[in-house]
């Protein structure tokens, strides 16, 4: 059979599952039990089987990954040879674990129909500017005012951000560079909101009043895939990933900046739903896990073995309203991590769109 | 329809704001109650600074578990209280003695079996308060002396008794300190387990709290071990055992801590804790959960002139500085090994001497 018949059929064959498929209820019980453990059962129970199979493989390979970077600790005692893949291999399986089911659950209980569409367009204007709370045990400080503006031309990025405290002398700025060679870019539409990029930068880190801080460079490589591209029933949905390095130089009241020298992993990833359609009112929500502890919300706080080991997890939103025309949209995004500090904080976003895109064959 | 997932993911993140985070300031209100304790007929002991864990206080008899080598007490007797007291010190130095306040000699140590094991027997009258100290004869003296530094024996129990034979080979060895991880979990039967073994070595081992020695809430380790974070001083050097189990130091250790540090400023200061504020591996980062906060640590420590940090956690033995402080992370016990590193089981062998004092460290190998 010629190669484009099989590609019509396979198309014909997930367009029919999809017509027949029924979510609900008892779909997002099966993605419970058995599903917590089979990924894929709630969407086989709403009736695609191709999806569940999908699913069950994802899993499969996060469980594998998982398997193996756990192994590799345990049996290397956590060497420094081998901790960093193996910690990055761990994270990896416990991404794809958690995204595979978060897909098979939300598929199964509210279906592509009832969720949102991505934007298949991207800014050349973004910026996000408020307010962040930050109850820290720790720490004496608890109101910043942040902003972060991204510049889009072409496939690059640069992205400059601060917070700075309200209610103490404390800043933390940034400077980030990306580049994006999948994906839309400014002025180029296309078919969904999946990209991937290399994002390179700096980060400077003040406590003031203690007089101590750290400058600090990071490097990683960063995606988003929409899980339409894996089943058409996973509409509506994305996950997220991010691998990379960073090092941190560090002064105190009593030393110079580099009196410590420490790098760090970077490694997280996501699972999001989109909201609303682009042409009108849209937004998108995700919930996330972010390996960095040198953050405002830290390391996940808990008492006994492998406390210290993983960074914090959050959720996080954008709710754009309807466009106010020439390209300019308003609207409102907010995020709540938890980790050995609880963050939460409403930004007010400003996005800037200008002239018509041109659609990318 | 379309806000129902954000909604579920908001209650998912709520219940882990609600549940998830341990509660700040447990261990130190567990701290606060050891070295105390009271009987009907009125008899009631204090042991200063937390030093000791009370085990058993009955009419005419006290039992204590050390945690430090210098031990005060205060001890009012009761109305109906016997005419004498007999006080049993676990994990004290071989040649400690007991002293009560303005007494022109010592009490007579009763003959026993184990070393870091003494008893007295003291006469006392109702109404007396007692003011006793437990310290061998040369403890507020300066001089040379060294002791050393064991962690993370956790599953390695059995083969802990390795331990003993060197460490009895050690020349003026006069106390072990450790960062933790005693046992593999937190019950009160590995605990006495762990003590029993602790028993068999030629000196006291004092030691603060691991992340395996906390399964979840610190019921156990005060009434068998005492406080998770203490300070004392022997010979003119002052050692600072901090918690750090939760990866993090609870608001009130920052506070003693400060005290801590006030008052050992000019001389020589150690602090030891179990999960050290970074990891020289940072991609590794068994460290703080806040690389924040461990720096925030390590900038009060270096500001205050601490001489020495000793870190448990990792099963390696490493040099490095930390906030320009020598820093040795030691987790020989016996638990898992790092692999590649060329370590395996040790302890650490700490010289205190020279002029001006100083810290020489040496590593010990078990084979």
């Amino acid at each position: 059979m010629p190669e484009g018949d099989v590609l019509a059929e396979a198309s014909l064959v997930e367009a029919t599952q999809a017509a027949t498929y029924q979510p609900g209820w008892l779909p997002a019980l099966a993605a419970v039990v058995p599903g917590a453990l089979l990924h894929g059962s709630g969407v086989f129970a709403a009736g695609d089987r191709q999806a569940a199979y999908r699913l069950l493989g994802m899993q499969g390979a996060g469980v594998a990954a998982l398997g193996s970077g756990i192994a590799i600790l345990a049996l290397s005692g956590a060497s420094r040879k081998v901790a960093g893949p193996a910690i990055s291999l761990t994270g990896l399986g416990a991404g794809l674990f958690f995204q595979s089911w978060m897909a098979d659950f939300f598929a199964a209980a509210l279906g592509p129909d009832r969720l949102g569409r991505p934007r298949a367009e991207s800014d050349t204007v973004a910026l996000r500017t408020g307010y962040r709370y930050v109850h820290d045990p720790v720490f004496a400080y608890t109101s910043f005012w942040t902003s972060r503006l991204d510049l889009h031309w072409g496939g690059w990025r640069l992205s400059p951000g601060a917070w700075v405290g309200l209610d103490d002398d404390h800043q933390r700025t940034a400077l980030h560079v990306a580049y994006r060679w999948w994906g839309c870019t400014p002025g180029v539409a296309c078919s969904d909101g999946s990209r991937l990029e290399l994002e390179g930068g700096t980060v400077y880190h003040r406590h003031g009043r203690e007089g101590f801080g750290f400058w600090g460079w990071e490097g990683s490589l960063r995606g988003r895939l929409d899980l339409e591209r894996i089943a058409p029933v996973l509409a509506g949905a994305f996950i997220e990933g991010e691998w990379g390095w960073g090092m941190d130089f560090v002064y105190y009241q009593h030393a110079d900046l580099g009196e410590d020298a420490i790098d760090r992993l970077l490694l997280g990833f996501a699972y999001g739903l989109y909201l609303g359609r682009p042409e009108a009112g849209h937004g998108e929500v995700a919930i996330y896990y972010d390996h960095r502890r040198e953050s405002f919300a830290g390391g996940f706080a808990w008492a006994g073995v492998g406390s210290g080991s993983i960074g914090h997890v959050g959720l996080r939103g954008e709710w754009s309203f309807p466009p106010l025309g020439h390209g300019h949209r308003l609207g409102l995004g907010w995020d709540v991590q938890v980790g050995s500090a609880i963050v939460a904080g409403l930004d007010v976003v400003y996005r800037w769109l200008p002239g018509a895109a041109e659609v990318r064959p | 329809m379309r806000w129902q997932a954000p909604r579920l993911s908001l209650l998912i993140a709520l219940v882990c704001v609600a549940g998830c985070m341990p509660p700040d300031g447990a261990h130190c209100r567990q701290d606060d109650k050891v070295g105390q304790a009271s009987q009907a007929d009125g008899s009631a002991v204090e042991v200063a600074q937390g030093l000791a864990a009370v085990h058993v206080f009955t009419e005419g008899y006290l039992e204590l578990w050390a945690q430090s080598p210098v031990l005060h007490l205060s001890y009012e007797v009761g109305a109906r209280a016997p005419a004498t007291l007999r006080v049993r010190v676990r994990n004290i130095p071989a040649d400690a003695v007991l002293w009560p306040f303005a007494a022109a000699e010592p009490v007579l140590r009763l003959p026993g079996t184990r070393p870091t094991v003494g008893e007295w027997l003291l006469p006392v009258s109702p109404g007396q308060r007692l003011e006793l100290e437990v310290a061998p004869p040369d403890g507020a003296a300066a001089g040379d002396f060294a002791f050393g530094v064991l962690s993370d024996i956790q599953e390695a129990l059995d083969r802990f008794g390795d331990f003993a034979e060197p460490l009895e080979a050690e020349a003026g060895l006069r106390f072990v300190i450790s960062t933790g991880d005693l046992a593999r979990n937190g019950t009160a039967a590995s605990f006495r387990a762990v003590q029993a073994a602790l028993e068999a070595l030629p000196v006291p081992f004092y030691s603060t709290i691991g992340n395996h020695d906390l399964p979840g809430v610190v019921p156990h380790w005060g009434d068998i071990f005492g406080r998770t974070s203490f300070h004392f001083r022997f010979k003119g050097v002052a050692f600072s055992l901090l918690d750090t189990a939760t990866a993090s130091l609870d608001g009130c250790v920052y506070e003693a801590l400060q005290g801590w540090l006030a008052a050992s400023r000019g001389g020589l200061h150690v602090v030891a804790m179990h999960i050290p504020p970074f990891d020289p591996v940072g991609t590794r980062s068994g460290a703080f959960r806040s690389r924040r906060e461990g720096l925030r640590l390590l900038n009060t420590l270096g500001a205050a002139g601490v001489d020495m940090t000793f870190y448990g956690h990792l099963h390696t033995a490493m040099f490095f500085a930390n906030g320009g402080i020598p820093a040795w992370i030691s987790g020989g016990g016996g638990a898992i090994e790092e692999r590649m590193d060329g370590i395996g089981r040790h302890y650490l062998r700490v010289d205190v001497g020279g002029v001006p004092r100083d810290l020489q460290v040496a590593i010990r190998r078990i084979e």
